[in-house]
């Protein structure tokens, strides 16, 4: 099975026994495009012409986007559920990244959340980051408390991460 | 006669010549000006301020959010309460739920759609959130408030627009009002000049203007504004090469960004785009008939016509565009009749700005000068989302300054006693509220990043957690050390001696209690046996990167640090052992929402977990027996919780660092003059944390034990001989497996199996 299936499965898995929300200068990620493109913004552009105004869709201005269709909700949807969803929806995309911001939203909501830590270490371990994936497993242990499902789940993650190392 | 005739050829010739120079320079002006439209047009760039985002407002059922701190935030994102839902960047509020439509925003991480939503409130809860006509919602965002910009020189602020993204009511508006024959003339409109000298004529004085938009926006694009017949030439050559040169759609793209329509303090608001935010809240494309007739209506005075500060005027102006429209067919009467009784809609204050959180604002610069130059962040128009939490930083701001006159001795003559705050989310190391002096909005001396002090008592925690994760010398909580008043021969021959506070000394005593209640000398005694090297290397592992002198007196704090790298060190405890720098920004996004950098969480373990556990537990007792105890009363709803008091000598600086589950917080007090305060930690520094974090309701500290912790009773006195040891009022310490108490203070174990059972049974909590 590789890594990206394994991280799939696993992270539905603990999507699905997720726990009830609470409240509660690193490493650079540089992502397309690359710094020397920034100044496209204000040029002047050779448009195709005016639009009606009214629809309400997407400006690039302000960073507003109009009314989108949202997907029906789910009534067992919990805010853990919904932003593991989006982990993996991301790494299918290709969007290691994008995918750990939104575990780190996910830790913003409930820090207390093994599964999340877990999420994010799979995701830096498929960036090919095995120290902070080791460093993110051990915190997913951490909170793991008496969930010996999942602690054990955790080990068998932190071994395989040293397996490949080695 | 004949003096005449040879007169007149000369003059003749003389008229020739000077209208054939005179012909060839203006020929030579106009390929100078072509030249020069060619090349400044084609490459234009708006310098763009950096925009500047606090960190959004999560909205799910359980968020700690009571009604009016919502409703707070959706005022300070320049949401208008209405009867009824309509538009995005609307509430409504029905008893105890908001309804509100959200705008929608393109975060780093993916787009926030907008939605309708209504969210029901229990005390500070948030109880259910529910799409309204759709179900619950789990989990939605709102917009992030965006606090300030890093703006260029010019100070003109503008959101540029594609032609093509700009509503076409807008630009019938605007070419019915400014230029109705924009699309036939070429560059400079005879006709128009006339009729408006004749409209002037007829009513005397100036009532309509002839220049075109293409002149209106080499005016402003590349001319002064004096008007002399000159510059009058020169505007309408410009305006020429200008419509010779480029098409009518890049010609109005460039005049609908350009166009100047008000002033915010020191901010120009340029283009309709961003005038659209400044006056209604809302981006263009969600505005009706009548506001964009009043957008339209506002170049010829945005300050004459300025909705806010005129009201009246700016109706007026409105139904004025509006009557063109029609005359131009653009409307249909009964569209001029209705938007011209619409009542006008603007936000009661532009958007919310607060004081621009300085202090902040440089820590946000720091971390980012590794990948930006000061001119990129002021002229590329990035988006930055900072780890701000300005409902935190607000309370932060009034509270602080009345929290430090609480503490201030009044026999103080070193001038007023100053401030510095950080507060960091325990988990990811965010910076979520900063104070770099004790007044709101100050932009002088930031103390927070800037004032590097001894740090006193603070440093304490490394030398107890060097010996917790010591493989040598079986060292626990109840290992017994030495408060024993001494003398220290150093390297170069003198002597230091430290001495207790207030004089007291208490012979033998835990690790425990010499760390909770601060006493020197068992840490000196601690931190020798250690070596200095152990007490030096935990410090760089906790995240200190300064200098350190090995000198024994390092063990009490003499090493200067800045509040912000205290918070970095006490962070590294907060979050288990796990080092986490601490970070004021979390993403860039380019103007138009490409992504850019993410400064993600990176975490590195430091300590195990058991040593942490057990350090824990000594801080926890900082406050429930140790220096901090005297802030038991105002933290007794947030208790239990960790921290460590610090002072320096002749009570210089007044220090505490202190975290709960969610938070960590580090105050300093002192004088810039580095004069006596006449404060300890804690009659200083520790009540100004107390006031301040239980207004943020701090959440307690509740660290569950790793599997490999046992909880044993000890003597009450710490002795070296069991012969001494006193059980018959133990005290319940935790214990790594590994390393039991010593027998000399062991209360339980005495070898037997019955023991042995008993612990499984035993309560797992201190």
């Amino acid at each position: 099975m590789s890594l990206r299936s394994g991280l799939l499965i696993g992270t539905l898995l603990l999507a699905a026994c997720a726990s009830p929300q609470r409240q509660s200068p690193a490493p650079v990620e540089r992502s397309q495009p690359s710094l020397t493109g920034t100044s496209a913004a204000g040029s002047i552009s050779e448009s195709p012409g005016p639009v009606r105004s009214g629809d309400g869709r997407a400006d690039s201005q302000g960073g507003f986007v109009g009314p989108a269709s949202p997907a029906p909700p789910d009534a067992r949807a919990t805010p853990t559920s919904t932003l593991m969803a989006g982990i993996n929806s991301a790494v299918d995309a290709g969007e290691l990244e994008r995918a750990a911001a939104i575990a780190e939203r996910g830790l913003r909501i409930d820090p207390r959340d093994a599964s999340i830590w877990l999420s994010l270490a799979n995701v830096r371990l498929l960036q090919n980051r095995p120290a902070e994936a080791t460093a993110l497993a051990q915190r997913a242990l951490r909170e793991a408390g008496n969930d010996t499902g999942l602690r054990r789940e955790i080990q068998a993650f932190l071994d395989r991460v040293t397996d490949d190392r080695r | 006669m004949s003096r005449l005739n040879t007169k007149l050829p000369s003059l003749r010739r003389l008229t020739v010549w000077t209208l054939l120079i005179a012909t060839i320079v203006f020929v030579l002006w106009c390929v100078w000006i072509d030249r020069q439209i060619r090349e400044s047009f084609s490459s234009l760039q708006w310098a763009l301020p950096a925009r500047i985002y606090a960190r959004p407002m999560e909205l799910y059922p359980g968020a700690s959010h009571a009604l009016d701190e919502v409703q707070t935030t959706l005022q300070q994102l320049g949401y208008r309460e209405v009867s009824q839902l309509g538009r995005p960047g609307e509430f409504r509020r029905l008893g105890q739920s908001l309804q509100i439509q959200t705008r929608g925003f393109d975060f780093w991480d993916g787009p926030e759609p907008s939605q309708t939503l209504a969210v029901f409130f229990a005390g500070d809860r948030i109880t259910s959130l529910e799409r309204i006509g759709g179900g619950s919602v789990p989990l939605a965002r709102l917009e992030p408030v965006e606090v300030t910009q890093f703006n260029p020189d010019t100070g003109e602020d503008r959101l540029p627009l594609a032609l093509g993204d700009v509503p076409l009511v807008l630009i019938e508006a605007v070419i019915a009002v400014e230029d109705s024959r924009f699309y036939e003339h070429h560059g400079v409109d005879p006709k128009g000049i006339a009729r408006a000298m004749l409209a002037n004529i007829r009513a005397g004085g100036i009532v309509q203007g002839g220049s075109t938009l293409t002149q209106q926006l080499v005016k402003n694009l590349y001319l002064h504004r004096d008007q002399t017949f000159r510059r009058k030439i020169e505007e309408a050559l410009m305006a020429v090469a200008l419509d010779l040169r480029f098409s009518k759609n890049q010609i109005l793209e460039a005049y609908l960004n350009e166009v100047y329509l008000g002033q915010d303090g020191n901010r120009a608001i340029h283009g309709f785009a961003l005038g659209a935010q400044h006056y209604f809240s809302r981006p263009l494309t969600q505005l009706s008939l009548d506001e964009l007739a009043l957008l339209a209506g506002m170049p010829r005075g945005p300050s004459l016509y300025n909705p806010r500060r005129n009201p009246e005027r700016a109706i007026s102006r409105r139904n004025t565009v509006l009557a063109r429209m029609v005359d131009a067919g653009y409307i249909t009467e009964e569209q001029r009749t209705q938007a011209s009784q619409a009542e006008l809609a603007v936000t009661p204050r532009p958007a919310y700005r607060g004081n621009g959180y300085p202090a902040f604002m440089e820590l946000v610069q720091q971390n980012l000068a590794r990948d930006y130059d000061s001119a990129a962040l002021r002229t590329e128009g990035l988006r930055i989302f900072t780890t701000l939490d300005l409902a935190m930083q607000t309370t932060l701001e009034a509270r602080l300054d009345k929290a430090v006159a609480a503490v201030q001795r009044a026999d103080s003559d070193n001038g007023p006693l100053e401030a510095a705050v950080v507060i960091t989310d325990a988990t990811n190391g965010d910076v979520r509220a900063l104070a770099g002096g004790r007044r709101a909005g100050y932009t002088g001396f930031n103390r927070a990043l800037n004032a590097r002090r001894q740090i006193g008592s603070l440093v304490k925690p490394a030398t107890y957690l060097a010996a917790l994760e010591s493989g040598a010398g079986d060292y626990s909580l109840a290992t017994v050390l030495s408060d024993a008043k001494r003398e220290i021969e150093l390297d170069n021959g003198t002597y230091w001696s430290p001495s207790n506070y207030e004089n007291r000394y208490f012979g033998d005593v835990y690790l425990f209690d010499a760390l909770e209640r601060s006493l020197n000398q068992a840490t000196v005694d601690l931190g020798l046996k250690l070596g200095l090297p152990a007490t030096i290397d935990m410090l760089r592992r906790l995240g200190y990167n300064g200098d350190v002198a090995a000198y024994p007196s390092l063990l009490l704090g003499a090493v200067d640090m800045t509040p912000i790298e205290v918070a970095q060190m006490y962070q590294t405890l907060a979050s288990g052992g796990f080092r986490t720098p601490l970070r004021a920004v979390e993403a860039v996004m380019t103007g138009d929402g490409q992504r850019l950098q993410r400064y993600g969480l990176a975490i590195e373990q430091v300590a195990s977990q058991r040593s942490m556990f057990l350090l824990e537990h000594a801080l926890q007792g900082v406050f429930s027996r140790g220096t901090a105890r005297t802030a038991q009363s105002t933290m007794q709803a947030n208790l239990p919780l960790a921290g460590k008091t610090g002072t320096t000598n002749d009570l210089r600086d007044s220090w505490f660092a202190g975290y709960g589950d969610d938070l960590v917080a580090v105050v300093w007090l002192g004088h810039d003059n580095n004069g006596a305060t006449g404060l300890t930690g804690a009659t200083g520094a520790l009540k100004v944390w107390s006031d301040i974090m239980s207004s943020l309701r701090i959440e307690p500290r509740t660290t569950a034990p790793p599997p490999d912790i046992e909880w044993r009773q000890v003597s009450q006195n710490a002795v070296r001989d069991p012969a001494y040891r006193q059980c018959q009022d133990s005290v319940l310490l935790p214990f790594a497996e590994s390393r039991p108490p010593d027998r000399a203070v062991d209360c339980e174990d005495d070898g037997s199996l019955f023991n042995r059972v008993l612990d499984r049974f035993r309560v797992f909590s201190p």
